[in-house]
Formats: C-alpha cells, sequence, structure tokens
C-alpha cells in the first residue's frame, strides 16, 4: 500500500516533470518566431534570385553569357562592410536592416557600363569591365547593389574561372559598431518656393 | 512647273536632316502635317544612357543637396530615368550622386559613387512617390560620405575624396529612350567651410554641364531647372504651287 502511493506520487512527478520541460521547449522554440528579423524573413529559393540578379545585370551592361559566376547569401550589413558602407536610422524607411538577407551574385563576363553614375572624365562610350557584382533582396529580389571593379581581384567576392579552381574563403570585414550620423549642415533662410511661376514650354510626346 | 526656290532649298534640308537622323536612331521620325502645310521634324538621337545636367564650378564643395520632385516619368520600355545632385573631384576623377530613380519594378533612391576602383551604387526601394530633399556631405570626423533623404541620414560609405570642386545635377536615362518627366530640381545648394562652420550656401547660377539630346534642361531660377525633353523643330513652309 506504501508502496503503491510512493510510486503514485513518483509518477506524479515524473509527468509533472515532463510537462515543464515540454512547456520550455516549447517556449524555447516559439521565442525566435515571435521575434522574426529581416534575416529570418522568407526568401526566394536560389533559382529565382539567380534569375533576377542576371536580369539586373543585363541591365547594368552584361553581355552575352557569363563566363564564370558565383552565388553567395549574407546579410546586407555584411555586403556593405566590405567598402566600409553603414546603413543610417533612415534606411528603416526603406524597409531594410543590418540583417536583412541579400543574395549577392558575382560575374565574370563581358560588361559596357551604362547604369546610374557618371562614367570615367571624358569617357563618352560605356566603359568596359570584365565583372559586375549584383546584390539584390533575397525576400523579393530588388536590386540593392551594382558594381564594377576596374581590378578584377578588388571584387569582394572572387569567382573562380574554372571548375577546377576552388572558391576563395570570403573575407567578411568585422562588425562596424553603427555610428551616430553627423548633424546635417545647417541651412540658410529657404528660398522663395520656385513652383509657382514654372517656364516650362509645351512639349511634343513621341508619337 | 515652276518650284520655288526656298521650297526647293528646305526639302534639301529635310532631306539632310532625315539622313543624319536615320543614321544614328532607326526611330528617327519624320511628320507632315499636310492640312497645315507644316513640315515638323524632331530627331530624338538615341544613346544608351543620356543626361541632361547643370554644373557650377565652386571652389570647394563638402556636399550638395536639392529638392527634387517625384514625376513618375514613363519608361517607354526602357529600364530607368534618374535625378539627382552630385558633387564631383575632378582630379582624381571621383564623385558621388544621390536621387531617385524609377526603375523597372519601382521607385528607388540611390547612393553611387566613384572611389577609383570603379562604378557602384546602392539601391533602396519604398521611397515615397513624392518631392524630397537629397543630401549628400562628407563628414571629416568619420572620414565618410553621409547621405540624407529630408534630413534623415540613411548611409554612409567611404568614397576616396573629401572635397569636390564642382557640383552638378540633372536627370540620367539607361537606355537613351525613357521620359524624363519635366522633373523639377529647386533650391540646390552647396556646402561650404566658412571659418570652421559649414554652411549650405545656394548655388546662385549655373551653366551647362551635359545635354545628349533630346534630354535638356529648361532654366527656373538661378537655384532650380527641369530635367525635361527639347525636340529639335524644323518649321518648314511648303509654298503651293
Amino acid at each position: 500500500m506504501v508502496n503503491t502511493s510512493r510510486l503514485g506520487r513518483v509518477q506524479t512527478r515524473l509527468i509533472i516533470g515532463a510537462i515543464i520541460a515540454v512547456v520550455i521547449g516549447l517556449l524555447v522554440w516559439v521565442q525566435p518566431m515571435g521575434t522574426p528579423t529581416a534575416s529570418s524573413a522568407t526568401t526566394l529559393d536560389e533559382q529565382t534570385l539567380e534569375a533576377k540578379a542576371l536580369d539586373w545585370a543585363r541591365a547594368h551592361g552584361l553581355q552575352g553569357i557569363p563566363l564564370a559566376k558565383r552565388a553567395v547569401r549574407m546579410t546586407l550589413g555584411q555586403w556593405l562592410a566590405f567598402s566600409g558602407g553603414q546603413l543610417g536610422p533612415g534606411s528603416t524607411q526603406f524597409g531594410v536592416d543590418q540583417n536583412t538577407a541579400v543574395f549577392v551574385l558575382a560575374i565574370h563576363g563581358s560588361v559596357a557600363w551604362h547604369k546610374l553614375g557618371a562614367g570615367l572624365q571624358g569617357q563618352n562610350t560605356p566603359e568596359q569591365f570584365n565583372n559586375i557584382t549584383i546584390v539584390v533582396d533575397a525576400r523579393n529580389g530588388n536590386l540593392v547593389s551594382a558594381a564594377a571593379a576596374r581590378n578584377p581581384t578588388t571584387m569582394p567576392i572572387q569567382v573562380p574561372l574554372n571548375t577546377l579552381t576552388p572558391a576563395a574563403p570570403i573575407n567578411f570585414a568585422p562588425t562596424q559598431r553603427p555610428q551616430t550620423p553627423p548633424t546635417r549642415a545647417p541651412t540658410r533662410t529657404p528660398l522663395p518656393s520656385v513652383l509657382a511661376t514654372p517656364t516650362l514650354p509645351a512639349l511634343q510626346s513621341y508619337p | 512647273m515652276k518650284i520655288p526656290f526656298a521650297s526647293l532649298f528646305s526639302a534639301l534640308i529635310a532631306m539632310g536632316l532625315v539622313i543624319i537622323s536615320a543614321s544614328h536612331n532607326s526611330q528617327a521620325t519624320l511628320r507632315i502635317q499636310s492640312s497645315q502645310r507644316v513640315l515638323t521634324f524632331y530627331s530624338p538621337l538615341q544613346h544608351p544612357h543620356a543626361n541632361a545636367a547643370q554644373k557650377k564650378d565652386v571652389g570647394t564643395a563638402w556636399g550638395v543637396e536639392g529638392r527634387i520632385t517625384w514625376t513618375n516619368p514613363d519608361l517607354r520600355g526602357g529600364t530607368g530615368s534618374a535625378h539627382r545632385v552630385a558633387v564631383v573631384q575632378q582630379n582624381p576623377w571621383r564623385y558621388t550622386e544621390v536621387g531617385w530613380a524609377k526603375l523597372t519594378n519601382g521607385l528607388y533612391t540611390f547612393v553611387t559613387y566613384e572611389n577609383g576602383t570603379g562604378p557602384i551604387t546602392q539601391y533602396f526601394s519604398n521611397l515615397t512617390p513624392a518631392e524630397h530633399q537629397y543630401t549628400a556631405q562628407y563628414d571629416p570626423n568619420t572620414a565618410k560620405h553621409w547621405y540624407y533623404v529630408d534630413g534623415v541620414s540613411f548611409f554612409s560609405q567611404p568614397v576616396n575624396f573629401s572635397w569636390g570642386d564642382r557640383v552638378i545635377g540633372g536627370g540620367e536615362v539607361i537606355d537613351g529612350i525613357e521620359g524624363m518627366g519635366n522633373t523639377l530640381l529647386f533650391d540646390l545648394r552647396y556646402l561650404v567651410n566658412q571659418g570652421g562652420s559649414f554652411l549650405y550656401v545656394p548655388w546662385d547660377g549655373y551653366e551647362r554641364y551635359v545635354e545628349d539630346r533630346p534630354y535638356c534642361n529648361v532654366p527656373n531660377g538661378l537655384n532650380s531647372f527641369y530635367d525635361t525633353e527639347c525636340w529639335v523643330y524644323l518649321p518648314i513652309l511648303i509654298k503651293g504651287g
């Protein structure tokens, strides 16, 4: 009788312990889901991201088929750190932060750069490169960055030129502490608005 | 039949322009408004990547800013129309730009720069389609350029130069067929260092930097101009026989 009672108590304690363990386990499992970060948000699959990145590369001047390419996933903070860039507090209005997942496609191939930005001084034709690196937001494929390097050895993501060459390890820059933006310099009293008197001539449109 | 000399001369000029234009661009158009008996000719020369920009050469500019309207330009099958302000160091060649760009999948604010290694552009989607103030300024304490939309910093980047000797503003299209949307750049200023204090001062004038026709700028005061398209018109009267 006594033994049966002790056995019952032991069983009860075991059941309570199991319940507590399950609850703790659930809490540990649910906690990260309850506070999602940008990097944990759903991202597009590799194939879709690569297709979008290639489209952007062509829009920036990639000609023909890439000779070689290498795709890497990382965070936006890691990508920007390669060149010493950092997001400021105002970047939240653009829906990104340091943890935003990005997809980087580094490409070797013929590039006639004709995207935004002034070319070299005095150069009237698109500058030629043998590489281009495109970064897209891994959540939606939106364009994040486009870069071409005059010296391909300075590309942050090195692309092996053939299958026999092993891919070089990626040297991520150390995480930087966020810097406080300098105060924007004061301006004088605003000029009177010029919007009231536009002098735009009547324009013809394309047929 | 007697053909008036003026008509013959005009016709020859028109034919010459058509040939010149056609050699540049298969989309060159000759339009005859027969009812008004007026021949109108325009030549949208296609450039891969065309500009309409004004400049001001300054002693030292530590930054640049301007307000730019949102005009939702028609891309006409092209890939992008952008409007921005820039500060440039001519020797060695360095620059940085900030503004907005309408690309095929939406509106971005962008920062582009040349630090000597090659062109780099950072894009930020979800920009609100409205007039904004865009600022790029160098900060000697951090040795970086800092970028602002409506006075709020969203990005910073070392660009390998501090001050420039030229400021630029204007529109830029990717494929040479996109519209510029009559976008107004106004309240243009650049950053000077006056006795240790940084101060934005108005441009107070500018001059032509580059206008790849048909893209051009239309002045709107000393600190303002439009990015737009200016067709080449050649009205020719055709006299009846």
